[in-house]
């Protein structure tokens, strides 16, 4: 399976089919709608809202790197490259709120036009994109003569280009431009030293004018890349929004609990966690060359809690969102069941918080015992019993999620 | 994001809708729901489950990766951890940042992915100079006692066009076509492209002098695990070494003798179904492709004279263990087949009762239902539509590598699956295909089929405009 895809590879099949667990009551598979549709339709237009301002904090929030990068390329010194590598940390996690709109076909990973690949693909072979221990003539900055400029159209064509971990465009290429290999297995990270992108005099690795410019072009199309995502869910004008409040609520809450719930089981509990777990190699880990992996795990489940709960809380607190739930739509069905999944995501939410999963490449390491394997092992299992429940739910509300791929 | 697009999408949406239920309905009447099944009449409703209740509706550039869809949540570990393995690629070691090493010395590719892309099919080189990942060599220089290709001397059973820093790669083989002009019988143009092989820039010395080339394209990796739990009788039945119904197709199995006597283990994997587990398959192809041994292939694949290659550090002994191929071959068994998208279309229609009357599905079986394969009950006692027979045919000398592999003669090929043949634009961006890439689309491939399936070109040669696009969009709803 593919990688960006790789992420979206999920399993969405095994998750919506187990969504479908037991056929139920001798029938065959959902008897219709047993929610109550206006709950539903307000909390569609809620998670359009939430989106909506979410990816609104990501366009404003990497026009900030934006700012950085182009300040610390005038002027590479260390202060200025640490300056970058904190913005990007601080405003990754509301990237990761978002991360529950994939898997259905929508603005971010349609098959025709979707921008997932170049925004969020994973896991990146560095040497695709740059030098590596042992190889200093590695990867596309360093091979002029393949690639003779480094502009958008460049990068694009690049990524994937051979290999499904050959990655040179969005988040995680940013993140090894900004902090380089982690060799690491702790503390520090990445230990890129500013100098890499000096040319001339003082000047560290070759091609740094390349590296600079490949740099800049990446905050320019990962700012793009979401804007035109942002734009989709926009009120009034957002064709996607639009399209979403004019399906039923079933063939719409079909859709966004797709993406909910392959996020969960399929996504982070399979490929986030599972594979490093079991592999125990830091090259499995989502954000291994800044060791920030932790908060990526625990921002996917915020960003499914506040579509649970109908609100967002926003970076610089100027788009908060606050309306109704998939909690609400859930309490018409089966309180029980839905005070359950309430449960669940804010036991995930303090799993997933824990000190002990910092830096998950450590985490990872020793028995099933030790505090961050244990505690990862827990998250998962939680993650089980949220694909559970969260089955069930939409058996009871009679959505067949699986008609939504 | 643009208007323009939204109808279709939203038409996409319902057709995949609808097939997806269909498949829901499916699935649920075989676990048991009760409810009579799937009803009789003059059509097979479950025509578009390919893979049976194992089939995927998804039609994008992911529709190869699925897991199957009757897979459950339990059981998905495997396919995610060797999913990870399958894409990843490997890295030269010794190395501090990674356990993914011990690639090549002498390799084709660094990862699975690199040859096998989101699950799919390789292209072969876009131009004379450059190498495919896609597109690997093998050597041989004849068959052994039990009809093993013999390897070249210093090259090897397949020539590695990539290696590790410090060690010479062996060389590349350069790709040329002589275009070949043709007419359908009602007077339209076709033109096909026989490939011509040169040896480039080989570092060893030159190829030994009875050495022969055997292009073979990456194939897509979906639905193996379904092919995999055919039973052997069932293979066996449709074999038909001598032509004994006089139909024109003989039909024979490939075997696997291991020097051990006896009949030997069917194979029913690789271009002339030479390898017969996935296991097997895989480990070959970690040792062959990418350069890691393991306990199938304990030793590094280097020559005398290959003498940077024998003192290059390793990766471990071996480099890929059961921890790894475990999970690797499970994933082999999980990828699912993608289901049909438009089975009722009347032109899909014809084209089906096209692909019978001229003779396409005597080799390119309709379908057949699976054994139990232990393990795995998902995979087990399927009625499956891969449009094989996982037999040998002779396709004449148009398409002979002159390569005897095991029972396989030199014109020799196993029967191809077509499921999955009208995705593979969607998936991996172009229709080339047979064994070495040749053909640029499905019409192209059909008319290159010489031999046994002489007759059935000719019947496609011989049909009107109307009905060969039927056809074509029957093999495009695959």
């Amino acid at each position: 399976m593919p990688s960006l895809r790789a992420s979206a590879r999920l399993s969405l099949v095994a998750a919506a089919l187990s969504l479908l667990p037991a056929c139920g009551g001798g029938g065959g598979g959902p008897s219709g709608p047993t929610f109550d549709g206006a709950t539903a339709q307000a909390f569609v237009l809620t998670y359009a809202d939430l989106l909506h301002a979410a990816y609104g904090d990501v366009v404003e929030a990497v026009s900030d790197l934006d700012g950085d990068v182009t300040f610390f390329l005038g002027a590479p010194t260390g202060p200025a490259l640490d300056a970058a590598r904190t913005r990007w940390t601080s405003i990754r996690p509301f990237y990761l709120q978002t991360e529950l709109a994939r898997f259905y076909d929508g603005p971010i990973d349609r098959a025709s036009d979707g921008p997932e690949v170049f925004v969020n693909a994973w896991p990146l072979d560095e040497a695709h994109l740059d030098y590596v221990v042992g190889d200093a003539g590695a990867g596309l900055i360093n091979d002029a003569a393949t690639f003779p400029v480094l502009d958008e159209a460049t990068l694009r064509g690049a990524n994937e280009l051979g290999g499904e971990t050959h990655i040179s465009c969005g988040w995680h290429a940013l993140e090894f431009l900004l902090w380089g290999q982690d060799l690491t297995l702790g503390a520090p990270a990445g230990q890129r030293p500013a100098t890499d992108f000096v040319v001339g005099m003082g000047g560290t690795a070759a091609n740094q004018a390349r590296r600079a410019q490949c740099l800049a072009t990446l905050v320019d199309m990962l700012g793009a890349d979401v804007a035109q995502v942002r734009d989709e869910w926009a009120p009034v004008t957002g064709d996607y929004r639009t399209e979403l409040l004019g399906v039923t609520p079933a063939e719409a809450l079909g859709r966004i609990m797709t993406g909910m719930g392959t996020l969960a089981f399929g996504e982070l509990r399979g490929e986030r966690l599972l594979v490093p777990v079991t592999t125990k190699l830091a090259e499995d880990e989502h954000s291994c060359f800044s060791d920030t992996t932790h908060q990526d795990h625990l921002n996917d489940v915020i960003g499914l809690r506040n579509a649970w709960l109908g609100s967002y809380t926003s970076r610089l607190g100027t788009r908060n969102v606050t309306g109704t739930g998939l909690l609400d739509v859930a309490l018409t069905v089966n309180p029980s069941l839905a005070g359950n999944i309430t449960t669940i995501l804010n036991d995930l939410v303090t799993l997933l918080s824990s000190p002990v999963l910092v830096p998950f490449e450590v985490a990872i390491q020793g028995t099933d015992a030790d505090p961050g394997r244990a505690q990862l092992l827990q998250a998962m299992a939680k993650l089980s019993e949220f694909n559970t429940a969260f089955s069930a739910l939409a058996q009871q509300m009679g959505i067949d999620i699986s008609t939504t791929l | 994001m643009t208007s323009p697009s939204l109808p279709a999408h939203a038409a996409a949406g319902r057709r995949r809708g609808a097939a997806a239920a269909l498949a829901g309905v499916v699935l649920c009447v075989l676990g048991g729901c009760g409810g009579g099944g799937g009803g009789g009449g003059d059509s097979d409703p479950d025509e578009a489950l390919l893979g049976g209740t194992t089939t995927v509706f998804n039609a994008s550039a992911l529709a190869f990766g699925f897991p199957l869809a009757n897979l459950s949540a339990e059981r998905s570990d495997g396919f995610f951890v060797g999913n990870s393995f399958f894409r990843s690629n490997w890295v030269t070691a010794p190395s501090s940042t990674t356990g993914r090493n011990g690639l090549g010395p002498l390799f084709h590719a660094a990862s699975c992915s690199a040859c096998h892309p989101s699950d799919g099919r390789a292209a072969p080189p876009a131009a004379p100079e450059l190498v495919s990942p896609g597109l690997l060599f093998r050597l041989s220089l004849g068959p052994d006692v039990d009809g093993r290709p013999l390897p070249d001397p210093v090259y090897g059973p397949q020539l590695e066009p990539d290696a590790i820093l410090g060690v010479p790669p062996e060389g590349r083989i350069e790709v040329t076509y002589v275009e070949e002009p043709g007419t359908y019988a009602d007077g339209t143009p076709f033109s096909l492209r026989r490939p011509t092989l040169t040896p480039r820039d080989l570092a060893y010395g030159p190829l030994h002098a009875d050495a022969q080339l055997a292009p073979r394209i990456g194939p897509s990796v979906f639905g193996l695990g379904l092919l995999a739990a055919v039973a052997e009788p069932t293979i066996v039945a449709l074999a038909d070494p001598a032509d004994a119904n006089g139909d024109g197709i003989s039909g024979r199995v490939n075997r696997i003798v291991d020097g051990q006597g006896g009949p030997g283990r069917l194979g029913r994997f690789g271009w002339k179904a030479s390898q017969a587990t996935l296991h097997e398959q895989s480990a070959a192809a970690f040792f062959h492709d990418i350069g890691l041994t393991s306990e199938m292939f304990p030793n590094q694949g280097c020559s005398a004279p290959q003498i940077d290659c024998a003192a290059a550090p390793d990766g471990g002994s071996p480099e890929v263990g059961e921890d790894v191929l475990g999970p690797l071959v499970f994933y082999m068994h999980t990828l699912a087949p993608p289901g049909r998208r438009a089975p009722t279309e009347p032109q899909v229609v014809r084209g089906r009762v096209l692909f019978g009357s001229i003779g396409c599905a005597a080799c390119h079986r309709p379908s057949l239902v699976t054994g139990e394969l232990a393990g795995f009950p998902e995979l087990s006692n399927q009625t499956i539509r891969p449009f094989t027979d996982l037999l040998l045919h002779d396709l004449g000398p148009g398409l002979a590598d002159g390569v005897v592999d095991r029972e396989a003669s030199g014109s020799e090929w196993r029967t191809p699956p077509l499921w999955g043949l009208g995705l593979q634009a969607a998936v991996n961006g172009h229709t080339f295909l047979l064994h070495d890439g040749r053909a640029r689309d499905a019409a192209e491939a059909i008319l290159w089929h010489g031999g046994e399936a002489l007759a059935s070109r000719e019947g496609f040669r011989n049909l009107t405009a109307d009905d060969r696009a039927a056809l074509l969009a029957f093999l495009g709803d695959l």
